[in-house]
């Protein structure tokens, strides 16, 4: 539906007018004797709407203020605003069956990986204490585990075991090695780090970060965005001039969404809601509310809800 | 629609409290489906 439904304006544009109305019967030639006899004809022109494109504002680092276009901007050798700081960090190998690309602690692709993200992170601001320990976790073939719940319990007693030898000192996150994209196992480990032993984790997929050694560099920035920011440090920031309205008064921005069920989910999957808000001046943390919820069921909006709810945060 | 969005409002004006040690002033909400009636303009809104 979405590749069908999503093109560029241009295109949309043609479709109605040129292909669309005829199909609709809607054009001078083609309008129907009914709608001609009330006199009624209609424009193959579209509604124009005057509109203007607003400058970007400059994204700032703490070296390097890069141009930004159509929304992009390259980030390859800026600093953050706040490097976040590793402490300590795992590397963990998921050898999952004949195509697992690393089996070998000592694989130069794995050692120089490593030696490559960490020049990347400090590079780019951060601090990283010590080279990384690796740990590997060979997965049950998806035969003997079609859920592969007993190979994301492989990666859950891997990481235990690892975390009791440190009388259970956490690493400052785990980056995570995939041979390849597999429909239980990212998210099986996300759950596990996320929501049961509450480590940050971090994922790369092989087959994209060896493929071209000319993208790696590109592929370490954007991992190492997403580090820096679950390790609570600041990638960049709006210029002072393009935050200044929203810094003239305590604002926080909130943005909130619904996911369904699809066509294929199991009936009786619940909807999630989640609520993300920000915190402070900075915009830069987002951290969320989650729910789970019955489907399809419209309760209440947040315009019934709005001044009840500051009312019980204030009295609280 | 989100059902518990009261409970999870209020959490998210907590976390804001305890970060910036005060309420906003104001609250943007990013969200989808607005119809014309509930126009975006709407949700702003003062704590004071």
């Amino acid at each position: 539906m979405i590749r069908y439904a999503c093109n560029p304006p241009g295109v949309n544009a043609d479709s109605i007018v040129n292909r669309g109305l005829p199909i609709l019967g809607l054009t001078s030639q083609s309008l129907s004797t009914t709608v001609n006899g009330f006199n009624i004809s209609i424009s193959t022109d579209m509604a124009v709407i005057p509109a203007r494109e607003l400058p970007p504002p400059r994204i700032s680092y703490r070296i390097g203020a890069p141009n930004v276009s159509n929304g992009s901007w390259n980030i390859l050798d800026v600093k953050f605003h706040r490097g976040g700081t590793v402490a300590s960090w795992w590397v963990l190998v998921v050898r999952d069956g004949p195509g697992s690309i690393i089996n070998d602690p000592n694989d130069p692709q794995l050692v120089n990986l490593c030696k490559g993200f960490t020049a990347k992170c400090e590079r780019s601001g951060m601090k990283v204490s010590a080279p990384p320990r690796i740990l590997a976790a060979p997965l049950l073939p998806p035969s003997q585990d079609p859920t592969r719940s007993g190979s994301i319990d492989r990666i859950r007693q891997t990481i235990k075991k690892n975390l009791d030898d440190d009388k259970g000192k956490k690493p400052s996150f785990i980056l995570v090695l995939l041979s390849h994209v597999d429909n239980f196992i990212y998210p099986g480990i996300k759950r596990l780090g996320d929501v049961e032993l509450r480590i940050q984790t971090v994922h790369m997929l092989l087959t994209k970060v060896l493929k071209d050694p000319k993208k790696q560099d590109q592929y370490f920035s954007n991992v190492a965005l997403k580090l820096n920011t679950k390790l609570g440090g600041i990638n960049h920031m709006l210029e002072a001039e393009a935050m200044k309205w929203l810094t003239s008064k305590k604002t926080m921005i909130v943005g909130m969404d619904v996911t369904h069920p699809g066509p294929t989910s199991v009936p009786g999957t619940p909807s999630i809601a989640a609520v993300v808000a920000s915190v402070d001046d900075t915009f830069v943390q987002f951290p969320a509310s989650v729910r789970v919820q019955k489907t399809k069921t419209e309760v209440r909006d947040i315009i019934d809800l709005q001044i009840e709810s500051y009312q019980n945060v204030y009295y609280r | 629609m989100i059902q518990e969005l009261k409970e999870m409002i209020i959490e998210r004006l907590s976390m804001y409290r305890k970060q910036s040690k005060c309420l906003p002033d104001r609250v943007f909400v990013y969200r989808d489906g607005v119809s014309e009636v509930r126009h975006p303009a709407k949700f702003m809104s003062r704590t004071d």
